[in-house]
């Protein structure tokens, strides 16, 4: 049986009907992509899932529970990364991710200087939020699927605003998260290039 | 509660950094209070009977404009959604933000409020009053506005009407705060305005987190 499993979900926004009876199910190292043009409900999507918005009608079953019953217990088991960086521009680099840490229980300090490297994010450090290009802060914003241990990984536009080089970065931590037995469901405009099992959702 | 003080600590680091935004209020408040000569034109008798009043006026009025948007940065940014995931609750978010309201905006204010009005000749028992009163006021202000803030966040209309509705919860703060800063001060005895304030702050304390808490809540829906 899948872990993850999504039952008849229907979602209107407004009086916008987006998605009506919608069903999938994801198992371990399975990436999920959501396509869709602007307005199609692909964020709205991301955030039902990850239980930051109820769905109309439907249920969402992880590990043969519904996640309504535990939230809290849902919560610690994903990272999500949303449209937005959710960093604060007054902080440094190193203060947001400190914060995140200190309030996040699923992240571990452990893993701070691997998601300095990784994303290049060394020299940064000490650097307001407000002074970074868009592309570095989404590299910040990105750095906490490293400290994560969680096993799901939901992520709106990822790759929104990184260069190619930082692209390709993204791409290589998601295959290897993939590859020890994660899975992540990402919502993107941009192709995923990467070789796993990949599952595509197309919203209208 | 080491959510509760993270949170704080990062609100009151944030609000230093950002000196414009946090400075703009206390000077309003004080600029506010210099001219009044000025308004009342010297005559120092009419200046000391309403001086109070305009004092917990201009008190309100910051503190009103302070948490206007005390949810929405975080809100828009996407920290609420992270704050939420991580599983601290709602209830702890609003007062954590209420108390770093309270100390980024009203304790400069009720620290400066009596060194002010040695300026215009105020007796002693008096400024001890309005310290008192104020720091008993204020907090009741700052949840009532964090309250209002909460409840019309993410609104684009009607967040004006839900603001006028909560309007008459500050009239209280504001008679019985003007009366305490008035009253006499008795020895041993708190007076009476004192105690309807402490009754007061002590409802709010324990009622307002679970209102506020429930208004972010609705926000993920």
């Amino acid at each position: 049986m899948s872990f993850f499993e999504i039952k008849k979900i229907s979602c209107i926004r407004g009086n916008k009907l987006l998605f009506k009876n919608l069903n999938f199910k994801l198992n371990n190292k399975e990436l999920l992509v959501i396509k869709g043009a602007n307005g199609s409900g692909k964020t709205t999507l991301l955030k039902i899932l990850s239980g930051l918005l109820n769905p109309i009608s439907g249920s969402i079953i992880v590990n043969k529970k519904n996640i309504n019953l535990s939230k809290d217990e849902y919560f610690k088991q994903f990272e999500y990364i949303g449209h937005e960086n959710a960093i604060k521009s007054a902080l440094t680099v190193r203060e947001n991710l400190n914060f995140y840490l200190k309030i996040k229980k699923s992240l571990d300090k452990k893993n701070f200087e691997k998601a300095i490297e990784i994303f290049n994010l060394k020299n940064l450090l000490d650097i307001k939020i407000e002074n970074l290009s868009s592309g570095e802060k989404r590299r910040v914003s990105l750095s906490r699927l490293i400290l994560s241990n969680s096993k799901i990984w939901f992520l709106d536009e990822p790759t929104n605003g990184l260069d190619k080089k930082n692209t390709l970065i993204f791409f290589k931590i998601l295959k290897h998260h993939l590859n020890s037995n994660g899975s992540a469901i990402i919502a993107s405009h941009d192709e995923i290039k990467i070789k796993s099992k990949n599952i595509n959702l197309t919203l209208n | 509660m080491l959510d509760f003080f993270n949170l704080i600590i990062s609100d009151i680091k944030i609000s230093l950094r950002k000196k414009n935004e946090s400075i703009i209020s206390i000077l309003f408040f004080i600029f506010s209070v210099l001219i009044l000569p000025i308004i009342f034109q010297g005559d120092q008798n009419i200046l000391k009977k309403f001086l109070i009043g305009i004092i917990w006026f201009l008190t309100l009025l910051t503190i009103i404009f302070s948490v206007e948007k005390l949810f929405e940065n975080d809100y828009e940014d996407g920290m609420l959604d992270q704050i939420y995931i991580s599983g601290i609750p709602m209830e702890t978010i609003f007062l954590s933000k209420s108390l770093s309201i309270w100390i980024i905006t009203c304790l400069p204010i009720i620290i400066l409020s009596p060194l002010l009005l040695l300026l215009f000749n105020l007796e002693v028992d008096k400024l001890i009053n309005i310290f008192a009163s104020l720091l008993i006021g204020t907090p009741i202000l700052c949840m009532i506005g964090a309250v209002t803030s909460a409840l019309v966040l993410g609104f684009n209309k009607g967040s004006s009407v839900i603001s006028l509705i909560t309007l008459p919860l500050y009239i209280p703060v504001l008679i019985f705060g003007i009366e305490a800063s008035n009253s006499e001060i008795i020895l041993n005895e708190i007076g009476q305005e004192f105690k309807i304030l402490i009754g007061y702050l002590l409802i709010v304390i324990a009622i307002s987190p679970w209102i506020g808490g429930l208004a972010l809540k609705l926000k993920y829906r």
